[in-house]
């Protein structure tokens, strides 16, 4: 029984690659002109390049391919669902008819869309997971609110946003963790979780929750009293330890991004869109 | 019944960056109504290794047998093997999970499948067993309860599923000196009374030397003793080594021991010091 193990996303894996070794600012800037590129991509080229260059930025930042993929492993049967429902369930005009039943029809049109989704949530997710797998919580912390930091002129408290964000990343892993122990806490008394079909086993989580809620209110409220203890009251006056510095590796990424980014777009341009 | 482990070895994260091998080629077995301490310094491994006794841990290596029962097996009726193998966690607040007590204790007994005045029987009884007042204590609230009594009621609850073997882990860590005393005692009494096999996981010398017969030392993983209790402490010197707080009467008594006094080897607790200085001291008379 190991839950956390196909747990990835906002896990760090520390390593000394140039990816690691990149200022946090340029990740997320990187990561986010990535996803922005995915969300206009249509075309099955654009995923390939895609795959390409993410693949790439995997061995290059060391992170086992297997291991930067495994948090997928979960979300299998929710995609495979997804899936199905887009390639039976979406109607276009004139398109090519597979299979036929009742009212369900599986069409071309779906088949591409039912992709589409799926490729979109795939990369999504893995580019996420990669800037957690390859930053630390503090760099990715600093990062954000260096980043975010104009938006506190127009009245946005962005430190206090970014500290949220963070410590709900966190809380990815903190509660598979709590989840881990009270499905052990129940398998162990004859609840059983490792036997029955799907539903079955989706019925069986429901007792898992009213616990695992009432742990996260417990951990949280730990949570306040260690930072109240620590004095803090928002982002407001606090300084760093640890400034932030662009280098020579932030400049190869950038000039790696570039490329990768004309080359994606003019594949976007003059690609047919698969939908 | 009986629990035989053969060479078993674990790994967390299997197959990850992060993965790290817990347990190296364990063997031990344990046989009915056997009452075993298992001991072994913070992070030695004992919580891995209880878990596998329960099939809360499946073998990738090596096997388990519950009664002749092989946990790795596809037809092993796992759910049978976790009623007849209690296990009560070493942190109380991840066992208890239903709101109440009565409720609490009542969950193992649901998932057997009995009829509602059965499980209320099993509630009853097992609450009578640790000492918990039903009439008082059923309807509780389960974070209303005390460090000591929620121990217990955690305890209740495996022996609401009547198991053959009770498995405890670490039950007595962050309890006052009362309640430890008192939780033992409820142990010891099941022990004799039911025949129940007991094994007593602990980082604490003094307690599983007033409990166990036999006690296994596990270090980093590794079975390094498994012997009578009196055996395992004469060894003491390598316990303190590996990091165990020794009972201080044990101590004490070697130091007499090393200076020339005749005493015996691994003394366990005060009484027994008492009878053996006085007959060492009774000899020195009859000497002069
Ligand atoms: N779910 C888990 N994932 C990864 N590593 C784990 C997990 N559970 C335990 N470990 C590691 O396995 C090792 C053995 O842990 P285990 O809890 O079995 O030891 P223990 O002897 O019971 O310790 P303690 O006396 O503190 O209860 C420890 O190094 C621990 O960090
Ligand atoms: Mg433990």
């Amino acid at each position: 029984m190991e839950l956390t193990k196909n747990i990835t996303l906002g896990v760090y894996l520390p390593g000394k690659s140039s990816i690691h070794n990149l200022d946090p600012r340029t990740k997320i800037i990187t990561a986010t002109i990535m996803i922005v590129l995915l969300l206009i991509s249509r075309s099955y080229a654009a995923f390939a390049l895609s795959a390409l260059f993410t693949g790439f930025l995997i061995t290059l930042s060391g992170v086992p391919a297997g291991y930067a993929m495994r948090g997928l492993k979960p979300m299998l049967p929710v995609l495979a669902i997804m899936w199905v429902f887009q390639l039976f369930l979406f109607k276009a005009p004139d398109t090519t008819v597979y299979f036929h039943w009742w009212i369900f029809e599986a069409t071309a049109a779906g088949l591409h869309m039912g992709n589409l989704i799926i490729l979109r949530v795939l990369f999504l997710f893995t580019v996420t997971t990669f800037l957690t797998l390859t930053t630390s919580v503090v760099s990715l912390t600093d990062g954000l609110e260096n980043l975010l930091k104009p938006l506190r002129a127009i009245g946005i408290p962005s430190q206090e946003l970014v500290m949220t964000l963070v410590i709900a990343l966190r809380f990815v892993l903190i509660l598979a963790e709590e989840l881990e122990k009270i499905i052990k806490a129940q398998m162990a008394r004859g609840v059983a979780f490792d036997r029955g079909n799907f539903i079955q086993k989706t019925r069986k989580i429901f007792p898992v929750f009213l616990p695992l809620f009432i742990g996260a209110f417990k951990r949280a409220e730990e949570l306040i009293v260690a930072m109240d203890a620590r004095s803090y009251t928002g982002g407001k006056g606090r300084t760093k330890m640890k400034t932030l510095h662009m280098g020579r590796v932030d400049l190869g990424a950038a000039a790696v991004m570039i490329v990768y980014g004309g080359m994606l777009i003019y594949i976007i341009i003059s690609t047919e869109p698969m939908i | 019944m009986s629990i035989e482990v053969v060479n078993l070895s674990h790994s967390y994260k299997e197959g990850t960056p992060f993965e790290k091998q817990v347990l190296f080629e364990i063997n031990l077995s344990i046989g009915e109504g056997e009452f075993v301490g298992i001991i072994g310094p913070t992070r030695s491994g004992k919580t891995t290794l209880a878990q596998h006794f329960n099939a809360l841990h499946i073998p990738r290596r090596g096997k388990v047998l519950i009664d002749g029962l092989d946990t790795k097996d596809k037809r092993a009726d796992l759910v049978k093997i976790r009623h007849r193998v209690g296990y009560v966690f070493q942190n109380p607040e991840y066992q208890l999970f239903a709101p109440t007590v009565g409720e609490d204790i009542a969950f193992g007994p649901l998932n057997q499948k009995l009829s509602r005045e059965e499980v209320e029987g099993r509630v009853r009884e097992a609450m009578a067993q640790v000492g918990l007042d039903y009439r008082a204590l059923r309807d509780r609230d389960i974070f209303a309860l005390s460090g000591g009594q929620k121990r217990r009621a955690a305890i209740a609850g495996v022996l609401a599923c009547k198991p053959g073997v009770l498995v405890l882990d670490d039950i007595t860590a962050g309890l006052d000196p009362r309640g430890r005393e008192e939780i033992l005692s409820v142990i010891k009494e099941l022990h004799h009374r039911r025949n129940l096999t007991t094994i007593f996981i602990s980082n604490s010398m003094d307690e599983v030397a007033a409990m166990a017969e036999r006690i296994i030392v596990i270090d980093r993983g590794r079975v390094i003793m498994d012997d009578p209790t009196r055996k395992v402490f004469a060894r003491f010197k390598e316990l303190r080594d590996i990091g165990l707080e020794l009972p201080e009467v044990t101590v004490l008594i070697d130091s007499l021991r090393t200076a020339g006094f005749n005493l015996p080897a691994g003394v366990l607790n005060i009484s027994e010091a008492l009878t053996s200085i006085s007959a060492a001291l009774r000899e020195l008379e009859a000497r002069k």
